[in-house]
């Protein structure tokens, strides 16, 4: 608590997600990227990316529907380096996610996720399996650890939202 | 303050165990700052809300380790003579497992290690009904709390743990240690739809706590267990 200077020492957030609907077995959540076929012609797919990571890293995506071939997410930083991809696989499903991450000034992480399914109306769609995770450590002072995790099986709405952000005060 | 309202609108009901204990202790002569880890400057906030409706399978895990000190974390250093120190954790852990029937799960998790109180504050609330013969739910959730200081150690648990069918149960965790250090659980577990379609079995619900103050010494452990068809309420506090 000496100087703010150092109250952090590494900082790594990580945020996985993995939907696989329709009895397609689930990683675990924290995966390795492994690129995946995709195919364009059954994926409503909007991704965005801001600048640069190191200089301002900023980006979402979401918006998923009908026979999807691959996402996810994982982005992982540290103090000089970030590293993120998606990975899902999917049939019959109507899931919207969002992210935003920004190590510039301070760090923060939001990410939201949403799935359908039990209602009887046109967009109830999810019969499968459904996990999101996330894991953030933080070293120095404070040191703070902190995982999270949450699984579903099957004909499921699912609503999560992940929020970390990070800022030291001015002494 | 749900919880209250939910036992007011339950009283009365048979088979109902309701238990409320609150312990404050205060030990002779010592200020209750000198319990307290000052806040750090480098804050950090997590906000994590989990909304699941479904039918087989629910699957939640979760972690907790923050700590916190006067002097340096990761290097340590010997104490210079009449330093100022402080040291203070939370430790938060919950495991929900459902299975086979339908789950409700509503989970609003938050983490400020700035806030002036409190720290750490998890609402949960989860209602599962079995749809086959063998329904299955647990519950393990837990909150601990260390605080140390020159001449003064405290330590602070308190949790429960649930394996039911057909359960409507809500559990409040709040733990501050920055400022004025404090720990409250509470747990309620119940019928689904009202009376005559009772919960089923096993509930274990308790706090354990320990302060050390130069050559005083209290330590304090209550727990309760109850074995099935039953309505429960229970509210821990510490502060020391």
């Amino acid at each position: 608590m000496k100087k703010a200077a150092r109250w952090i020492g590494v900082v790594a957030i990580v945020v996985a997600l993995m939907i696989a609907f329709s009895g397609v077995a689930a990683a675990s959540w924290l995966m390795e990227y492994t690129p995946e076929k995709q195919n364009p012609a059954n994926v409503d797919w909007k991704s965005s990316s801001g600048k640069n990571f190191l200089d301002n890293p900023t980006w979402a995506f979401g918006k998923v529907a009908t026979k999807w071939n691959e996402s996810g997410l994982l982005p992982a930083a540290s103090s000089k380096r970030m590293n993120a991809y998606s990975k899902l696989l999917a049939t019959d499903v109507q899931a919207t996610t969002r992210a935003e991450v920004g190590m510039a000034g301070h760090p923060i992480l939001n990410y939201n996720i949403d799935a359908g399914g039990l209602n009887s109306n046109e967009e109830s769609m999810a019969t499968g399996r459904i996990s999101a995770g996330m894991s953030v450590y933080v070293v120095g002072d404070p040191i703070l650890s902190y995982e999270e995790r949450s699984s579903a099986s099957g004909s499921f709405q699912f609503h999560k939202v992940m929020s970390y952000t990070s800022k030291i005060l001015s002494p | 303050m749900r919880l209250h309202k939910k036992m007011k609108e339950t009283a009365g009901v048979i088979n109902a165990i309701v238990i409320a204990v609150a312990l404050m202790i205060s030990s002779s002569g010592v200020a209750i700052a000198s319990y307290n880890v000052s806040p750090t400057p480098g804050i950090e906030t997590l906000t994590i809300t989990t909304e699941v409706a479904c039918d087989r399978k629910v699957k939640e895990i979760e972690h907790l380790n923050w700590e916190c000190s006067s002097n340096d974390l990761p290097d340590n250093p010997p104490l210079a003579s009449g330093e100022k120190y402080e040291y203070g954790k939370i430790k938060y852990k919950e495991n929900t497992f459902s299975s086979g029937g339908t789950t409700n799960l509503y989970k609003d998790f938050k983490v400020d290690t700035g806030k002036i109180s409190p720290n750490l504050e998890v609402t949960k609330s989860i209602g599962y009904t079995a749809t086959r013969e063998k329904g299955t739910f647990s519950h393990a959730e837990g909150v601990d709390m260390s605080l140390k200081s020159k001449g003064s150690c405290v330590y602070i648990a308190a949790g429960s743990s649930l394996s039911m069918t057909d359960v409507q149960a809500t559990t409040e965790t709040k733990a501050q240690m920055t400022r004025a250090p404090e720990l409250h659980y509470e747990i309620y577990a119940g019928e689904i739809e009202g009376p005559g379609t009772p919960a089923e079995g096993i509930l274990t619900a308790g706090m354990s706590a320990s302060v050390e103050n130069g050559r005083k010494r209290l330590k304090f452990s209550y727990k309760t267990t109850v074995d099935g068809t039953f309505e429960f309420f229970k509210v821990m506090y510490f502060k020391p």
